[in-house]
């Protein structure tokens, strides 16, 4: 079972993949609660939720009301956690 | 005549579905009854921005504008307060629906609700006439540094739709799941009246195209189109959905940049679905469509012209071309040869019926389909505090995505962030260079320009 800092670790990993160089992990570890003020493109935000709902096999509902979740690490998590992902710690 | 037009479509289809998105779906005839409801609050001859996320309502809106004898000005909502700022400013725009805050402006007045929207007017003069025959407006990232309008005739908007149905065989069953947003021509000229001229339905949907999500809505909307940036299928092509998923996919449009030879190839090979890439620019409209039995991006639409001139540019007519730039007088006529060609500023040829593309003179960057001029973001990074000079350029990411780079000449403790942040503040988002890199001094050539392969290898990037 995953630990919730490993989750939060591997979603940072996620997404400085998906930016292809543009921001260190570091970054967006230091940026967890609003990911948008790194500035990261539209195209590497959709590389970045492939990868997510490929890893864990969830939907995201990029098309809800509120999509404030995308824009954080902890966004993120809950919501995984909310789509079933077991989290321990 | 638009407005007649689309009067008529709501009459003749009445009941059918028109128009939907997640919240609401509206039939032809509610269409036209929401519209005429809205209409009231819009003077006749005002000019208009919509300036919102694709929605229902914005369709209900730019039909109440159209209804009311306005005039449509239909503004990215990605736009950041500079370019909003010379937008209302150079058009003279009485009033711009949105749906979210708009910079703080001296000459804005009391807003109010516009239906699910706010409506807000400006006073703005002094005001250049539009022509008489204009009916819509759209921007496109010019070369001038500034967002130009195009202003376009009903005659062009209509024509752009109807060659479109035809062209593509556009029917009264299908139903068009859009991803791109209504300001920008693929979307507007391939998703809008084209739709409503067919008697077909349109679902408008938002948020990033991630191939999950675009899979759940093809499923919920049993879509037979769909429309969208080179994106949208290389997301598909990254999670490879099963063939079933697109069984009634009978079109899939891709335009606004070049869809990457292996999406297409891998999308039909493993999950049976075409996608065809077209040809079309702000100015003209869409000018090419793929069917399959033409190669490179298609055999020529009804109503165009396509032929090469000097140095291998493109040169295309159509009719559905842009009448002329508001707010840069004198730069479309600049672009039109005497026969009325347009300069396209793409290098490009017909080949067995089918266009091919094989470069690109034009100075203007494109990043997933978004058109970006590299002046305009100079600009913006030299009215930075510290600034002494910037080069603007763009460069491949080694994941073969495209993105702008700029080289900042600054003899101040400015830093890459700043800069970034300050460029966010002004422009919109897909404008902001993605990477910066500050020097001292830019590297020069004997006449003191900048020279592009030295200023590229500070940057550690590849040719674009």
């Amino acid at each position: 079972m995953l630990t919730t800092s490993a989750l939060r670790d591997r979603l940072a990993q996620l997404i400085s993949e998906a930016s292809d160089g543009t921001v260190t992990v570091q970054e967006v570890l230091a940026h967890e609660n609003e990911l948008s003020a790194l500035g990261i493109p539209s195209l590497s935000q959709l590389r970045a939720i492939d990868a997510i709902e490929n890893e864990f096999g969830v939907a995201l509902d990029l098309e809800a009301e509120d999509t404030s979740y995308l824009d954080s690490i902890k966004g993120l998590t809950g919501y995984l956690a909310e789509q079933g992902l077991s989290l321990d710690g | 005549m638009l407005n007649e037009v689309l009067a008529e479509v709501c009459r003749r289809y009445g009941a059918r579905l028109a128009v939907a998105d997640r919240a609401q779906s509206l039939s032809y005839e509610e269409l036209a009854s929401r519209a005429g409801n809205l209409a009231g609050q819009i003077p006749t001859g005002a000019r208009v921005g919509l300036c919102a996320t694709n929605s229902v309502d914005l369709v209900v809106a730019y039909a109440a504008v159209l209804r009311a004898g306005a005039v449509p000005f239909l503004v990215d909502r990605a736009m950041g307060p500079a370019e909003l700022d010379h937008i209302i400013g150079s058009c003279a725009l009485d009033l711009v629906v949105h749906d979210r805050p708009l910079p703080p402006d001296h000459r804005a007045g009391t807003s109010r609700a516009f239906g699910s929207h706010t409506l807000t007017p400006y006073s703005v003069a002094p005001r250049a006439r539009l022509l008489d025959t204009t009916e819509v407006c759209r921007f496109t990232s010019g070369s001038t540094g500034f967002p130009q309008c195009i202003e376009f005739s009903g005659d062009a908007v209509h024509s752009a739709a109807a060659n479109w149905m035809r062209g593509t065989g556009l029917g009264g069953d299908d139903r068009v799941l859009c991803y791109a947003g209504l300001s920008n021509g693929l979307a507007f000229n391939t998703s809008l009246l084209a739709v409503f001229l067919a008697g077909a339905s349109l679902h408008l949907a938002t948020g990033l195209p991630a191939a999950g999500s675009v899979v759940r809505s093809i499923s919920g909307t049993a879509a037979t189109r769909l429309t969208g940036f080179p994106a949208l299928y290389d997301s598909l092509a990254r999670r490879t959905p099963p063939p079933g998923t697109f069984a009634d996919i009978r079109v899939a449009v891709s335009s606004g940049a070049r869809l990457s030879t292996e999406t297409a190839e891998l999308l039909r090979e493993r999950c049976g679905l075409h996608v065809s890439d077209y040809y079309g620019i702000a100015e003209t409209g869409p000018l090419t469509f793929a069917t399959g039995q033409t190669g490179g991006l298609g055999a020529p639409l009804p109503g165009v012209g396509l032929r090469t001139g000097a140095g291998g540019e493109l040169l295309v007519r159509s009719a559905s071309m842009g009448s002329r730039y508001h707010n840069a007088p004198g730069v479309f006529e600049a672009k039109l040869d005497a026969d009325g060609y347009y300069r396209t500023g793409d290098l490009g040829h017909l080949d067995r019926g089918g266009l091919v593309l094989t470069g690109r003179i034009s100075h203007v960057l494109n990043v997933g389909g978004r058109k970006i001029d590299p002046i305009e973001v100079r600009r913006v990074l030299c009215e930075l505090p510290g600034v002494d000079d910037a080069v603007v350029f763009g460069a491949a990411k080694p994941g073969g995505d495209d993105m702008v780079v700029a080289v900042v000449a600054s003899r101040a403790a400015v830093t890459a962030a700043e800069l970034r942040t300050g460029c966010f503040e002004r422009l919109a988002a897909f404008k902001v260079p993605e990477r910066v890199h500050v020097v001292e001094t830019l590297p020069r050539n004997s006449i003191g320009k900048p020279t592009l392969a030295a200023v590229r290898a500070i940057a550690g990037v590849s040719e674009h």
